[in-house]
């Protein structure tokens, strides 16, 4: 059960490394772009909310998990 | 209490190793339960006593005993009333009732409530060995039986939290990707032509960590899935060559990319196998993506293909010059999540040499071959190079 916990975690902490990477580069796609139009905006918008969305998995699915 | 303990031939008891068994005798003729006392210690027996099953319960609140004597007719608390509460409290704990002729009723009715046996008066020294032996003997067993259950228990959770967990990252995670992935195409759209090149270089960044992702949750669907239906393969005749050319040509582009080369070599004899060809495309294309992804640019990536006529066998081989694998850990590399990398060092890209995965290629592998009753081989040297062999049965003549 240890190993699979482990091999679990594992597994969230490449999900986190790569969403932190997502979050940072979205984040600095944002400031480094001059004119952002209406559409671009909408479009970063809804990639943040569902970066959200994915952060939000990764923190509640073990949670779930392990109170099972 | 009139009773009578009758010795007959003591029998040789193996006394080197100290008997883990404690034996609680609940009786109230003190003389009686000297006689008791003699004898189980002479069995080899941890011994304690009560005058009546109202201290006999209080021992036991006290430690735990694996086995109760106990006479059937005492005063302040009779051996029935004694003999149900041992049950409901402790019900791990065997109980043997003694019981004169005269009150054999009582004893089936103790039987029916839960004793494990009677011994009648007067007490036999045989009797009494016999009970015994029975009754630790089967203590063992619900023991074992325990221990088992508690295992399959253990066995069972595993799975169901493996499939669990497989389950919820997969498609929980699956949704919000798909979507995350689509809005970035269309930002990426709405972008081309008029940006800086730092923001090319965040959208580069953007698009292969979602590949990424994508990608991990793709590997862990298909392991799930196998693990389901590895029995269910759409098996055809296939020639193995033309299989190999497929996953050569798909694969080429990447090779190029990569400044990697592919070759191929195929076997003459141009062998067929009976096999699920989506599947078997699918463990060689991952051994292929594997051999890319630990080889070093300029190094060089074999396919073959060798018929063994003697064994009406086929052997695809992936031949690299990467890596290699460390011999202590060429083990492992068919476990899940695991990767050669989390041993050496690692960092993250689907492109770049070594990098990307979460470990489930390689496993997922072996599921598909070991579901067409084929092998998978090794051989590595650090350094050098590893090569990878599938071998499935030709279609038989």
């Amino acid at each position: 059960m240890e190993n699979l916990i482990k091999d679990y975690e594992s597994l969230l902490e490449s999900l986190r490394t790569r969403l932190s990477i997502l979050n940072t580069s979205v984040f600095l796609l944002e400031e480094t772009l001059e004119s952002k139009n209406m559409k671009t905006n909408e479009y970063i918008d809804r990639i943040n909310a569902e970066l959200e969305r994915i952060r939000e998995l990764i923190i509640n699915v073990p949670q779930e998990i392990r109170s099972n | 209490m009139e009773a009578e303990v009758k010795i007959k031939q003591p029998v040789a008891t193996d006394k080197s190793e100290p008997n883990p068994f404690k034996i609680l005798i609940i009786e109230d003729e003190p003389e009686v339960r000297e006689s008791y006392v003699d004898m189980f210690e002479f069995l080899g027996f941890k011994i304690d006593t009560a005058e009546n099953g109202m201290e006999g319960l209080g021992k036991l609140k006290k430690q735990p005993y694996q086995i109760v004597f106990t006479d059937l007719n005492m005063p302040v608390m009779d051996g029935l009333q004694t003999l149900r509460l041992i049950k409901k409290n402790y019900p791990d704990t065997e109980v043997i009732v003694i019981t004169g002729f005269a009150t054999i009723e009582n004893a089936i009715k103790a039987m029916k409530q839960g004793a494990f046996d009677y011994i009648t008066k007067p007490v036999s020294f045989e009797h009494v060995r016999i009970v015994l032996n029975r009754c630790i003997q089967t203590i063992n067993a619900k023991k074992e039986n325990k221990e088992l259950r508690s295992l399959n228990e253990e066995l069972s959770k595993l799975n169901d939290m493996k499939n669990k967990f497989i389950t919820i990252t997969n498609h929980e995670l699956r949704t919000p990707i798909a979507v995350l992935k689509g809005y970035f195409d269309l930002l990426e759209m709405d972008l081309e032509g008029h940006v800086p090149e730092s923001v090319k270089e965040y959208m580069k960044i953007i698009k292969s960590t979602i590949n990424e992702m994508a990608e991990m949750v793709e590997n862990m669907h298909d392991l799930s899935i196998l693990s389901h239906y590895t029995g269910h393969l759409n098996k055809k005749r296939v020639r193995v060559n033309g299989l190999v050319l497929h996953v050569f040509k798909k694969m080429k582009k990447l090779f190029v990319l990569r400044k990697v080369q592919l070759m191929y070599r195929l076997d003459d004899s141009d062998p067929i196998a009976v096999i699920d060809p989506h599947k078997m495309e699918k463990a060689l294309t991952e051994l292929v993506q594997n051999a890319l992804k630990y080889t070093k640019e300029g190094g060089n990536v074999l396919i073959r293909t060798k018929y063994e006529q003697n064994k009406n066998q086929v052997f695809i081989s992936v031949i690299d010059t990467g890596i290699g694998i460390p011999h202590d850990k060429i083990h492992y590399i068919f476990e899940p999540f695991y990767e050669v990398q989390n041993e050496l060092h690692h960092f993250t890209s689907k492109t770049e040499f070594m990098g990307g995965g979460i470990g489930v290629g390689l496993p997922m592998v072996k599921e598909i071959v070991e579901a067409h009753n084929g092998e998978i081989i090794v051989e590595s040297t650090l350094g050098k190079g590893s090569i990878f062999t599938i071998i499935i049965n030709a279609e038989s003549h």
